[in-house]
């Protein structure tokens, strides 16, 4: 093995996974966000709703 | 973003920032010449193509928190901060990844991963900076007193980062010396510099992407505290 090739390999492969991996966890971040912004909106639309009625 | 969830300018940033990316490193990796010192150590030499770009746009998003934070100590405009605070995450992230491939350079050069001098010193100081930036936003509730607060730390903590451009240049360090305006004697082979250019511009598209995702983050949660308002009311 050429002198250096591992310490390439372990940069190249470290420091995609920090890239990717904080890609990822923005991605999560914002797919719980929309998922309670949803509920969120759901519950006002269905409250809006029944007040609605009642009035 | 569209109504199918999908941001069309962040597939686009990803796309092309994906194919500059293999163009340049493919160019980097195959065409590019060795540096004449590191003959020895041909493979480890390439860190280079990922390790100087990485540390532009770490100054770059720096220098975006410096910016933003000052235009919203002018404005008190909320979005200013959320700019702020999506560049220093993906500036701590790049600097994050200067500070792993340094030292799995050094190691075979050098024969030490770390040592403390000016530049690398320095380089710590500035991710230790950012990282309390985003630590001090964590435990301010109240959104303007916590934009005031990271505002003042975005801008005094940029003050490293021409310290840690001009480190090798004021004083004796064991990295090596400038390749950017540093003299007769630095400089690189025009062949490398293309290669260098090439990684820059797909990281710059990256970080371009990554602060997208996380200012779209700081707009989704400020909607949702608004309608947790509206639900109360």
């Amino acid at each position: 093995m050429p002198i250096g090739l591992k310490h390439f390999l372990i940069a190249y492969v470290l420091a995609w996974a920090l890239f990717f991996g904080y890609l990822v966890n923005l991605a999560l971040r914002q797919k719980s966000l929309a998922d309670e912004l949803r509920a969120l909106k759901d519950r006002l639309t269905s409250s809006k709703g029944a007040g609605g009625s009642q009035g | 973003m569209n109504a199918s969830g999908r941001d069309p300018i962040a597939v686009l940033l990803a796309g092309v920032s994906f194919i500059v990316l293999v163009v340049a490193f493919h160019y980097s990796f195959l065409r590019a010449p060795t540096e004449a010192s590191m003959a020895m150590v041909e493979p480890v030499q390439r860190i280079f193509y990922l390790h100087l770009p990485s540390a532009f746009i770490s100054f770059l998003s720096f220098f975006t928190v410096f910016v933003a934070s000052l235009a919203y100590l002018m404005t008190r405009n909320i979005r200013w901060d959320w700019l702020a605070v999506s560049a220093a995450e993906v500036g701590v992230v790049f600097c994050a990844v200067v500070l792993i491939t340094g030292p799995l350079w050094a190691k075979p050069v050098w024969g030490i991963w770390w040592t403390w001098d000016a530049r690398l010193t320095t380089t710590l100081i500035l991710f230790l900076i950012y990282l309390g930036y985003l630590m001090l936003r964590v435990y301010v509730v109240e959104a303007h007193r916590r934009a005031l607060l990271a505002a003042v730390v975005g801008i005094l903590g940029f003050v490293d980062v021409p310290i840690v451009y001009m480190a090798n240049r004021w004083w004796r360090t064991q990295h090596p010396q400038p390749v950017i305006a540093g003299g007769e004697s630095s400089g690189l082979d025009p062949r490398m510099w293309w290669g260098v250019l090439g990684v820059f511009a797909g990281l710059l598209l990256l970080a371009a992407l990554l602060v997208r995702q996380r200012y779209r983050l700081e707009e989704m949660r400020a909607e949702l505290i608004a309608l947790e308002r509206e639900a109360r009311v």
